[in-house]
């Protein structure tokens, strides 16, 4: 069973920390690595304004005007695997994720190929 | 030549990596992938195929399938270009200046690599004018995460029965390996560009603007389709996207957080004598990616071979241009390191690995690179794509055509034969 998930964390690190939570361990490297299942995309920070282009006056050349401004909010979609149902029968986001999780029309501003968004929310 | 006793040969769709040998099913390697994924079928077409189903992709040269497929094995990618198809749409600036014209944009006018009415006509003028300030070309901006490897990709073929010199750029910095003058001709071709981007701002562009090449055509008339940016600094498989940014899973075993492997192979495999083939090439080169004849008990304590990218190398070139064979004997102990040059890693080779109690050699493409003395080893009972503890960090990417064991050493007549290209 998979399931997907919409979530605006806080700050970036936050999302971290949360990953972290998720599972990992040390190889014999020493790298770090995923324990879980879970395919995660990091959208990055809310754009709050986005990037400017045009044509620079001075120099007569197409270029960025200005960069686009972000929040410190931080835009994660999780194609979660193999959470388990609750006593109820109930598939729910992971512990801690919940109070995270944001709603977007249709699929919102990323989809996960050939999986449609609104079939496979909580 | 001795007949292998485990053989994967791409032949077959379906959930499992199905070896040709052992027929009764016991050779055949697990896989998942969340996600729908795309392919090259055997007519050339770009296909997509269901979410957890293997890829046997076709090769191209251009544009007409040349050969046998492969098993494509992928990471997780997303691509970034909400509007990978539509031209048209307003995300995609179309822009002029100087002697140069607004881009003509017509959608849904011909066949494109997908077999469907769906490539758009794109007429550029950029008139006589030369250099930066005088164009006429088509660009997406995009907002990323600051600091990826952000390559761009798209099809483009021309819609008359003339060449033209176009140029493809990274929005963010068209300089180095982000800016590339390329010849659009009568078939389809993708072509890509890469460079790891040191704000949030990319996007691809492309067109006639003579920014960091020069010799441009004055006008062209082409057809495009499928652009891509993605995390990576060699494009994947084609995302298609409408409205959003899209991601596809990665190719990987049963759990997921493994790489694709057998079940228990070990009445296939001879630890006194055998080989241990493969066919095919790498395509990831920023992480650990390896295949690997190993033992399930020992991950990294037991037997095991190796064919692995150069994952040590400081640069991106170091790594494309060497492969290395790692390999331990568990007793008495024995650590093998071997590496030989390539011209790059992500070309089709030919590697086969032999033991047979005494020497152990390695051959590939029709010439032996090493031979050390070796006892034989204890035995072996799995093959994983990835590290020889099969961890999820060193899963194998790019494409597999063929795979075999052998329970007895072949001659070194047969290893050159079995290796040449």
């Amino acid at each position: 069973m998979i399931k997907i998930g919409k979530y605006k964390l806080n700050t970036k690190q936050q999302f971290l920390d949360k990953v972290d939570a998720l599972g990992t361990a040390i190889d014999e490297d020493g790298n770090e690595y995923p324990t879980h299942e879970h395919v995660i995309v990091e959208l990055g920070h809310e754009v709050l304004e986005d990037a400017v282009y045009g044509v620079n006056e001075e120099t007569g050349e197409f270029e960025l005007i200005s960069e686009a401004v972000f929040s410190d909010k931080y835009l994660v979609d999780i194609l979660w695997r193999n959470l388990e149902e609750d006593e109820d029968g109930i598939i729910d986001h992971p512990y801690g994720w919940k109070s995270y999780s944001v709603e977007v029309e249709e699929n919102g501003m990323h989809s996960f190929l050939g999986l449609d968004y609104q079939s496979l929310k909580f | 030549m001795a007949k292998p006793t485990l053989a994967l040969i791409p032949s077959a769709i379906g959930d499992k990596l199905y070896s040709v040998l052992p027929s009764d099913g016991g050779g055949d390697f697990d896989l998942t992938r969340a996600t729908t994924a795309t392919r090259v079928n055997s007519q050339g077409l770009i296909e997509t195929v269901a979410s957890g189903d293997v890829r046997l992709d076709y090769p191209l040269v251009n544009g007409v399938v040349s050969g046998c497929p492969h098993h494509l094995i992928e990471p997780s990618r997303t691509n970034y270009v909400p509007y990978s198809d539509d031209f048209i749409n307003s995300a995609w600036s179309k822009l002029s200046a100087g002697t140069g014209s607004t881009p003509i944009v017509t959608p849904n006018y011909s066949i494109s690599p997908s077999g469907e009415l769906d490539a758009t006509r794109i007429q550029f003028d950029k008139g006589t004018g030369t250099g930066m300030t005088n164009y006429s070309f088509l660009a997406e901006f995009l907002t990323v995460t600051s600091g990826m490897d952000a390559s761009k990709s798209i099809y483009l073929k021309s819609n008359t029965d003339s060449e033209y010199d176009l140029v493809l750029y990274g929005t963010s910095d068209a300089s180095g390996t982000n800016v590339k003058k390329i010849r659009v001709t009568s078939e389809w071709q993708r072509f890509d560009v890469f460079k790891t981007i040191t704000s949030t701002s990319t996007g691809v562009a492309f067109g006639l603007r003579e920014i960091s090449v020069s010799g441009l055509s004055n006008t062209a008339d082409i057809l495009a389709w499928g652009a891509q940016v993605e995390n990576g600094l060699q494009p994947t498989s084609y995302i298609p996207t409408n409205e959003s940014t899209v991601t596809r899973d990665a190719d990987v075993g049963v759990p997921f957080n493994t790489g694709i492997k057998t079940g228990d192979i070990s009445s296939y495999v001879n630890g006194s004598n055998g080989v241990f083939y493969f066919e095919g090439s790498f395509a990831d080169f920023n992480v650990v990616n390896r295949i690997s004849l190993s033992n399930s008990t020992g991950g990294f304590g037991g037997d095991y071979i190796s064919i692995s990218t150069n994952d040590s190398g400081s640069t991106e070139e170091d790594r494309k241009t060497k492969i290395i064979v790692f390999y331990k004997i568990e007793t008495p102990s024995s650590i093998g390191t071997e590496d030989v040059t390539v011209n790059d890693a992500r070309d089709n080779f030919k590697m086969a690995i032999s033991w047979d109690g005494a020497t152990m050699k390695g051959y590939i493409n029709g010439v032996e690179f090493f031979s050390n003395s070796e006892t034989a080893f204890g035995g072996f009972d799995r093959i994983y794509f990835s590290r020889a503890d099969n961890n999820i960090a060193g899963v194998f990417h790019g494409k597999q055509k063929d795979l075999r064991v052998y329970d007895t050493a072949l001659t070194d007549a047969e290893l050159v034969t079995l290796t040449t290209l």
